[in-house]
């Protein structure tokens, strides 16, 4: 009886501790060999709020023209198509396909669907071209801008994530050609998406300094991308993945474009890859964008990044620093060097 | 025991089957789904597809019938040995009735761990087999690390540890109440509306004082006690927010698994103490004792008396409260009389 | 002894269903209980064989109590009134069953029985009739020489074959093994030729326990001829002596019962008696006239 007794008392006792005192938060034992970095900290209850991250309604109907996009080319034309979207909380939205021509013009239907998709919902495009030479359509109004691109897959623009997509897909599918749609606000600053954003002062903060990084050290950020995904708002964290852009000058006045993207998922690994491109410019200096990639196999190297690989397509330098995605050890960031005309 | 057990297994040898049958299609659905699941994947990469998300999601569903089964389960096993023909037959061999109850439940509880081990080979064959292109695909989503991370084969096993856990209390509680209340259907009927009463007296008194702290407390206790003992909503993770970063954090023991582990121990020492006191044969009353009886006419008479104001919920009546004494009186009556019926028939 | 049980009292609810009951068999023996229906022989019985527990007093069996004792539970036999096996079960199976549960299990011996019983052993159990479900059930308690035999009403329902049949293999065991059986029955003309001692129980309550011929000697019918027939109201007072169980008469013999014969000679004389004589009478008529409706004290056993 007295065992009876001790145990029932012991199975309110957690109950009301859980009922009264807990946080409501289910937690089970995982496998965590790896040791937390900051295992004293404390679980922040704050919620993100879906609805203030942006625009909803424009991230609904470019979901809605992908869907058009996959009925016309897919299933009405047999085109054998895989589309991607990246859809980055309602400020930027990458929206991607990938096929194999056939006997139908699919450019053409692409381009007309797209128009009159568009023109629907009155957003009107005008044609222009990029400095690659390559046509693409542009809408812009006071708040987005709409970019889209084709053609075929080896000319595809590396400072996209168009090029992560394709490297995953190509491995299960042989894709010749693209088509792609960016949609990103005019101005994306971090200040604008704090406005939009509710997050945590701590999370703020670690982005403010990094944002202050980036834009003293005379780095030219051409384009800071911040995102969030379903998981991170269910599990009331705004995960971010950094994708940097920098243009940097040469001696020679050449024009050498440093791409660095990584998922994000420590400030500290975040201020690494950016002390590490401080250093490849401090120890680049002026230096013809060809030794660059020999310079930054140095530097990886000397930091003790490993599985990476160099290659060479054309007069464009690739540089890819990957990870194992199932191991926590191993970061992910990847390098994009574009060496100029 | 080995007899009894061969015994205990030979007669409920349909029951688990059932159970088999439910773990295979549940499992076997969650493998079949992994493979549409990576058509879409691959070609739209809308959504991000995580084995110890749908595992979580087909064991929430998977309870309720396992709970049903559990339920069955029970009422056969003590049906003979309390309310058939052959419990003379069984009570007169030459075992203790402690032996009877230990056989029982091992079969019981072994029924419910083969089962789940089944469930979770289908669920880690899942993992392997969707591996392949999620990594890929991760590789591309921003959260694809984090993903990783936390949809692990370890992570499964967890999971279904803790759902096992949740399904063993539901049965040992099944078990307890066969020694409160004398017959063995009675018993599992009166479980489950005495499990359902705690809520649903909550959520009454949470109504009362609705516009206060304490009645927004009661609702949250209310919450917390389905989520516990229903497998709603277990999640394998969480990050830490402190930081910017969305690495595993984990605790060693969570406190909702405690209160499991606590209750199947409850449950344990009460039905061996209960087994001393009355056994399968001195039941008193409809209950073991009359005091018992008294404390079940209670319950019913307050589940009676509260009854008018979920009525009212559903067809939207004025003034519910001026039909709580009426049904409260109506719900004692239809209880006493139960009762009496039965003490007149089962002497 | 086999079979001690002081001061045995158990309650259902409010209902007291044995009211001190005292009953001692000696080894080697058979002892019948009677009763009417409800009179507490199933709940005697099932206390006994350790179905249940009895809340005043103590029952033993070999010496040690019965109710959760493995040991002695493993060395009784039980033969309920109707068949209480797993009804799936064939024979076979039960067998099984059996050799898993007391070690001193005999199939050889079953076989012998069977021998003579034909039952087909990959028959399932309720797919015999009655007389058959009994004889299996001696017959598998008879394999396992259990030292004590207790029956519930085993030759209720059976034709003659069968009872016949069964008796003998219960008295055979007897005889070779110095078996201890305790037997009720309805059947009291079998009781009489089989048992040794018979104890009745009513409402719970122990009538008299003795010698079947103890008995016979106790309770007598007289055969009576009056001078002058007897009025209502005398054979009324004469119901109401304790030592009158009945009066009955045809035409102008009566026909009186009696707990005491010296004693009601003597009564009867003092009322012109022309003829007085004994009539024998069996166990089932002294069984029905001790049971009659009249109010019974628990100091009447003495009376007897």
């Amino acid at each position: 009886m007295k065992w009876s007794i001790l145990f029932f008392i012991l199975t309110m006792a957690s109950f009301g501790t859980y009922a009264l005192l807990e946080d409501e938060i289910d937690i089970v034992l995982v496998d965590a060999h790896r040791e937390s970095e900051n295992s004293e900290a404390e679980f922040i209850t704050d919620t993100i709020s879906v609805e203030t991250l942006g625009n909803i309604e424009f991230y609904s109907k470019m979901t809605e023209l992908a869907d058009v996009l996959w009925d016309i080319m897919y299933n009405k034309h047999n085109i054998d198509m895989t589309i991607w979207t990246d859809a980055v909380y309602g400020n930027v939205y990458s929206y991607f396909g990938y096929y194999n021509p056939g006997d139908t013009d699919e450019i053409e239907l692409i381009l007309q669907t797209i128009e009159e998709y568009l023109k629907i919902h009155n957003l009107e495009l005008t044609v222009t071209q990029d400095l690659d030479g390559n046509e693409f359509f542009k809408y812009t109004d006071d708040e987005y801008h709409v970019e889209f691109y084709t053609g075929e897959i080896e000319s595809l623009p590396h400072n996209t994530t168009f090029f992560d997509s394709y490297s995953i897909i190509n491995r299960h599918y042989n894709y010749t050609n693209y088509v792609g749609l960016i949609v990103r606000p005019i101005e994306l600053d971090f200040s604008d998406y704090t406005r939009q954003v509710d997050i945590e002062p701590a999370l703020k903060q670690q982005m403010q300094q990094i944002y202050q990084r980036v834009s003293t050290d005379g780095l030219f950020v051409e384009n800071f991308m911040f995102g969030g995904t379903r998981q991170a708002v269910r599990y009331r964290q705004a995960l971010s993945s950094i994708r940097l852009n920098m243009t940097l000058e040469m001696e020679d006045n050449q024009i050498c474009k440093v791409g660095i993207a990584g998922s994000c998922t420590a400030p500290e690994l975040t201020i690494t890859q950016i002390d590490m491109i401080q250093k490849m410019m401090n120890e680049l200096g002026m230096q013809d964008c060809s030794t660059v990639i020999t310079k930054i196999n140095e530097i990886l190297q000397n930091n003790n990044v490993s599985n990476y690989e160099i290659s060479e397509e054309g007069f464009k330098y690739k540089l890819w620093v990957t990870g194992d995605y199932n191991s926590y050890d191993d970061r992910y960031f990847r390098l994009n060097i574009e060496k100029p005309k | 025991m080995k007899t009894l057990i061969k015994y205990e297994i030979k007669t409920n040898l349909p029951i688990i089957l059932i159970f088999m049958v439910g773990a295979a299609l549940f499992g076997g659905t969650l493998f079949y789904d992994s493979m549409n699941a990576y058509n879409s994947y691959v070609r739209l990469g809308t959504s991000s597809y995580m084995v110890i998300d749908m595992v979580s999601i087909i064991l929430h569903l998977a309870f309720y019938c396992s709970a049903i089964l559990t339920m069955v389960m029970v009422f056969f096993q003590f049906k003979q040995v309390k309310n058939d023909d052959i419990s003379e037959f069984i009570l007169s061999l030459p075992v203790t009735t402690k032996t009877i109850i230990i056989s029982k439940m091992m079969v019981g509880i072994g029924t419910i761990l083969i089962v789940n081990t089944m469930a979770t080979i289908f669920f880690i064959l899942t993992w392997v087999k969707t591996n392949f292109w999620i990594s890929d695909a991760r590789a591309l989503r921003f959260a694809g690390e984090i993903e990783s991370q936390y949809d692990t084969i370890p992570a499964i096993i967890t999971m279904v540890l803790i759902y096992t856990l949740n399904i063993i209390l539901v049965y040992l509680f099944l078990v307890m109440m066969q020694f409160v209340i004398k017959r063995a259907g009675a018993s599992v009927t009166v479980s489950l509306l005495g499990a359902l009463s705690i809520p649903y007296i909550l959520v009454f008194v949470a109504q009362l004082f609705k516009n206060s702290g304490l009645g927004n407390l009661i609702q949250d206790i209310t919450t917390r006690f389905i989520k516990t003992f229903t497998f709603y909503n277990v999640n394998t993770a969480i990050y830490q927010e402190e930081t910017f970063m969305g690495f595993i954090s984990y605790r060693k023991m969570g406190i909702r698994e405690l209160i499991l582990v606590f209750g199947i121990l409850f449950c344990i020492t009460t039905i061996f103490y209960m087994n001393k006191k009355v056994g399968f044969t001195e039941f008193r009353s409809f209950c073991y004792s009359k005091r018992c009886d008294i404390l079940l006419k209670m319950g019913v008479t307050i589940c009676s008396l509260i009854a008018p104001f979920y009525i009212a919920y559903i067809w939207s009546i004025q003034n519910y409260y001026i039909y709580m004494p009426i049904s409260a009186i109506g719900g004692y009556l239809v209880i006493n009389r139960f009762i009496i019926k039965d003490r007149e028939s089962g002497v | 002894m086999p079979i001690e049980i002081y001061n045995a009292g158990k309650y259902y609810g409010d209902f007291k269903a044995l009211d001190n009951v005292n009953i001692n068999v000696q080894a080697g023996t058979i002892h019948g209980l009677i009763g009417i229906n409800g009179s507490g022989k199933t709940t005697l019985i099932k206390a006994l064989v350790g179905i249940h527990h009895i809340d005043e007093g103590e029952i033993k069996i070999l010496g040690e109590p019965v109710y959760e004792n493995v040991n002695i539970k493993s060395k009784i036999g039980y033969v309920a009134d109707r068949n209480r096996f797993f009804k799936s079960y064939t024979i076979d199976a039960l067998i099984k069953f059996y050799k898993g549960m007391y070690p001193s299990f005999m199939e050889t011996k079953f076989d012998e029985y069977n021998h003579k019983m034909k039952l087909n052993k990959k028959k399932r159990v309720n797919a015999l009739s009655k007389g058959m479900q009994m004889r299996l059930s001696v017959m598998l308690n008879l394999a396992r020489n259990p030292e004590v035999l207790i029956l519930d009403e085993p030759t209720s329902g059976l034709d003659v074959v069968a009872k016949r049949d069964i008796l003998n293999f219960i008295i055979q065991d007897v005889e070779e093994r110095g078996m201890s059986v305790l037997i009720s029955s309805h059947h009291l003309a079998e009781l009489e030729m089989l048992c040794d001692e018979i104890t009745m129980l009513s409402s719970g309550k122990m009538l008299y326990q003795s010698t079947v011929t103890d008995i016979k000697e106790k309770i007598k019918k007289m055969q009576v001829v009056f001078k002058i027939p007897l009025k209502e109201g005398t054979i009324n007072e004469l119901r109401q002596l304790d030592i009158i169980l009945d009066v009955s008469n045809i035409g102008s013999v009566y026909y009186i019962v009696t707990n005491n014969i010296e004693q009601a000679i003597e009564k009867l004389k003092g009322l012109d008696v022309v003829l007085i004589e004994n009539i024998p009478m069996s166990i089932e008529e002294i069984f029905i006239y001790t049971n009659l409706d009249k109010e019974w004290e628990h100091e009447d056993i003495n009376k007897i």
